[in-house]
């Protein structure tokens, strides 16, 4: 055999793919021919590299799932009453119409700060900060009564975390709450001031309650400076509109806003809790 | 909303085609879960390397099973039915991510890279630097240089590294002579350690001298 066949069969000798025959011949080559000996080690080595560090990964949960589904309606002849390309979304309902619930106050109180904002030429510190947060809270809003369906519903936090990671737009912070699962996430690009960067919101619940963590880097996020210049020195503004609840700090890189229908009192508890 | 009148549709298709009574429209839904589901995990690796995100890798898997199970009648019992829905998600890869398919006529580019590969006696570059980049290489600077092969190497590297198949699997899934699948496998991974290597000089890895590392460029001989 000489180099030529030899490469022709290189791949297969690293993969005994190969009859005996051939795999004498070919050795020999190999035992007296350095050039050809070099390039069969390298490509063991390289197999060996992809084999170990590609792993093989599982089927994500809600696709067999959902692929039964729809099998099972194509063969039932069935139609409008089951969700297609959705999770199993049951479990997401309940929430749902807490949220609802929360999201109606929440228009409310949105709309009453616009009017402020109209009206008042000076606002004082507090209505600044409710107005800054006023864009979160429609948003939550929206998506609470349905408007807006979040990006990413998902009964598993890590399927969540691992689509966030994959769309956001900077690298945002997957807190972890204790007590509370993460059931989804959403980007939002309108209220955060700039269309290029979109902010990441996650979406925290524990039975009844819920918590709305946004973010956006802290150079993108429009914020009135006397605001930045508080949460710069690393103070969490915590303060409730209504029965709701929320805080704005940041970071260093990101500014942070959790809206809740906890009492003020108790969001700061839990979170700090999880900071 | 598509995906409902696409269903709809198929249920028309399917009684207006033949009138199955509920025994056999149940014992067809049973086999198909039975002999088809157990190679999601297979297929869904391919997708996940070959489009590499879960999202559309989730869509892919999604619309190789409602196809199979659509044509189920057009599978022979008795073949091999990895191959079988392997194609079909071929098929759908093409029709989704290479709307513009090579145009007739184009020389075999596998074929003559590889002849000149085995002709050519050099190396891109000499062996005790090659020996280093194996070192310091994560899974995501693998996934990366596979990213960047050319597709028909990519897909019998995947196949072969990742996914563990023989060469024979390998020759019926894409429909090539085992010749190809060893010639395409040991200039895919040529490539792709060629990859590899312009991360570690780029990361510093490899230290010397900057002619040291003068690659050739295999790719356009």
């Amino acid at each position: 055999m000489d180099c030529r066949q030899t490469r022709e069969v290189l791949s297969a000798l690293v993969d005994n793919e190969i009859d005996e025959t051939t795999k004498r011949e070919a050795e020999e080559h190999i035992w007296r021919c350095a050039t050809c000996r070099t390039e069969f080690e390298l490509e063991k080595k390289t197999k060996d590299l992809i084999r170990t560090r590609v792993k093989l990964i599982n089927i994500p949960q809600e696709l067999v799932q959902n692929i039964l589904t729809q099998i099972r309606t194509i063969q039932d002849g069935y139609e409008s009453s089951v969700k297609f390309k959705t999770d199993p979304n049951q479990k997401v309902k309940p929430w749902l119409e807490v949220a609802f619930s929360v999201g109606v106050a929440l228009v409310v109180i949105s709309l009453s700060l616009v009017l402020i904002t109209v009206y008042e030429n000076k606002m004082a510190q507090k209505e600044l900060i409710a107005k800054e947060v006023s864009g979160i809270l429609s948003h939550f809003d929206s998506i609470a009564n349905g408007f807006v369906k979040p990006e990413i519903i998902s009964d598993d936090p890590n399927i969540i975390t691992s689509q966030v990671y994959l769309k956001a737009e900077f690298t945002p912070w997957v807190m972890q709450i204790p007590n509370f699962k993460m059931v989804g996430a959403s980007f939002n690009a309108r209220h955060s001031n700039s269309e290029i960067e979109k902010c990441v919101n996650l979406i925290y619940r524990s039975g009844d309650k819920l918590i709305f963590l946004h973010q956006i880097p802290l150079h993108r996020a429009r914020i009135h400076e006397d605001v930045k210049k508080r949460i710069s020195k690393g103070e969490w503004i915590y303060d409730s509109i209504g029965d709701d609840s929320f805080v704005i700090w940041g970071t260093g890189e990101l500014l942070c806003c959790a809206v809740s229908n906890l009492s003020k009192e108790e969001l700061e508890q839990v979170l700090k809790q999880s900071w | 909303m598509k995906l409902k009148d696409k269903i709809k549709e198929f249920i028309k298709q399917e009684k207006k085609d033949r009138k199955l009574s509920d025994e056999e429209l149940l014992k067809r839904q049973k086999e198909f879960e039975a002999e088809a589901l157990p190679h999601m995990q297979f297929l869904y690796n391919f997708a996940y390397r070959m489009t590499g995100n879960e999202e559309d890798a989730k869509d892919l898997i999604q619309e190789t099973y409602l196809k199979a199970f659509r044509f189920w009648d057009k599978y022979e019992p008795g073949t091999n039915i990895k191959a079988w829905l392997f194609k079909i998600m071929k098929n759908s890869y093409i029709n989704k991510y290479r709307k513009a398919t090579k145009e007739p006529g184009k020389v075999d580019y596998d074929e003559v890279q590889n002849f000149y590969e085995t002709v050519r006696d050099e190396s891109f570059e000499t062996s005790d630097l090659q020996e280093h980049i194996f070192e310091n290489i994560f899974e995501d600077e693998v996934i990366e240089a596979l990213a960047k092969l050319p597709e028909e190497f990519r897909t019998v590297v995947i196949l072969a590294d990742i996914e563990g198949q023989t060469y024979e699997e390998i020759a019926e899934f894409l429909d090539i002579p085992i010749g190809t699948v060893r010639s395409r496998l040991h200039r895919g991974r040529k490539m792709l350690r060629k990859n590899l290597f312009e991360f570690a000089k780029r990361k510093g890895y490899i230290k010397g001298k900057p002619e040291d590392y003068d690659l050739k460029d295999p790719d356009k001989d």
